[in-house]
């Protein structure tokens, strides 16, 4: 194993964010392995554009990385690119005035042992409709469901992103997986 | 089916649904589900929202390194770097300052930037001092304006 991949395993963010201050581009790049796919989705949750949200991640890291002398650890590494990453977002759509709405490439349900082709793809049209019908959510209870089940984000966490409380954070949760019930039926 | 079971069961719901919880914990959850149709109406539904994430690209990780690692990109970086110190420096100095003066506290106008941004969500990355003013400059101009700060700092302690 190189040093790269051990420090790849065994470094916390916290360690890799002191190296990067220090110009460790190796511990940055490590930081980008790890966090790059929920830097994407959380764009994409916001954008529904893949190119852009492509962009916006790409501007994340670099803003982030500039501004890294000034990350004061107050929050975890991964909610502070998160952040960086939903701001970012939301000036492209403040330029450009709205959310495209547009089909996006999913994730394929894993074909469980249990599950036969037939119900796979049963499970694979309903999950494409849940995430269309998500579209519809109002924008905090769409992100906090979207941090919660995709990024496994604290309610502490997804509070810090979309600038509310941990309480508030739960409530756009909870409403949002009712909400998207109901519309599901 | 009580209800401290319930929301107990509900908060792991998610971790649940995209595998990232302990295999104590699954059990329990299972237990309630069994006999928890609401619960498990909800599980499913998490399941759905789970399976049907989004996938980054397979070369964004790629693409956003090659940016980050570039000599341009961390140049600035290290611009960034000593800007900040030395208007970090500036606010110290100034402080002090103040403070021989004896004069009250005065409260900070408000930058353009605030002011621009009010429905936005602020992060530590906004906040650093003069950084949106700063973005467009050349190297050569944030030598030049590092070079003006430090005169004017030692100017002015003197």
């Amino acid at each position: 194993m190189s040093d790269d991949e051990w420090s790849e395993v065994i470094l916390s963010d916290e360690e890799l964010v002191e190296r990067g201050k220090t110009g460790d581009d190796s511990a940055l790049g490590i930081l980008v392995n790890r966090h790059h796919g929920a830097v994407y989705r959380v764009a994409l949750s916001i954008l529904s554009d893949e190119s852009a949200a492509q962009d916006v991640a790409q501007d994340a890291f670099i803003k982030g990385f500039q501004a890294m002398v000034g990350f004061r650890g107050e929050a975890s590494f991964r909610t502070w690119i998160l952040t960086i990453a939903a701001n970012e977002a939301r000036g492209v759509i403040r330029r450009i005035g709205r959310r495209k709405e547009t089909a996006i490439d999913l994730a394929a349900p894993v074909q469980s042992e249990d599950k036969g082709p037939d119900e796979t793809a049963v499970i694979a049209s309903e999950a494409a409709r849940a995430r269309r019908m998500m579209e519809q959510l109002p924008e905090k209870q769409r992100l906090s469901v979207v941090f919660r089940i995709d990024e496994g984000l604290s309610f502490k966490e997804v509070g810090e992103i979309i600038g509310s409380s941990e309480g508030a954070a739960r409530v756009n949760y909870f409403h949002g997986i009712r909400r998207l019930r109901e519309l599901m039926e | 089916m009580n209800r401290t079971t319930c929301e107990w069961t509900r908060e792991l719901i998610p971790d649940h649904a995209a595998g990232r919880l302990a295999d104590d914990e699954i059990a329990l959850a299972d237990l309630h589900f069994e006999n928890c149709d609401e619960c498990r109406d909800e599980l499913d539904l998490a399941y759905l929202v789970f399976s049907s994430r989004a996938v980054e690209p397979e070369d964004l990780a790629d693409k956003i390194k090659a940016v980050v690692h570039s000599p341009t990109v961390n140049n600035r970086r290290r611009w960034w770097g000593l800007t900040a110190a030395a208007v970090a420096s500036l606010a110290i100095g100034f402080n002090v300052i103040l403070d021989r003066s004896g004069l009250p506290d005065v409260p900070l106008v408000e930058s353009g930037f605030e002011l621009e941004s009010e429905n936005l969500w602020l992060t530590d990355d906004g906040l650093i001092a003069g950084a949106p003013m700063l973005e467009g400059l050349s190297d050569e101009a944030l030598a030049q304006l590092l070079d003006e700060l430090m005169v004017g700092t030692s100017g002015g302690a003197a």
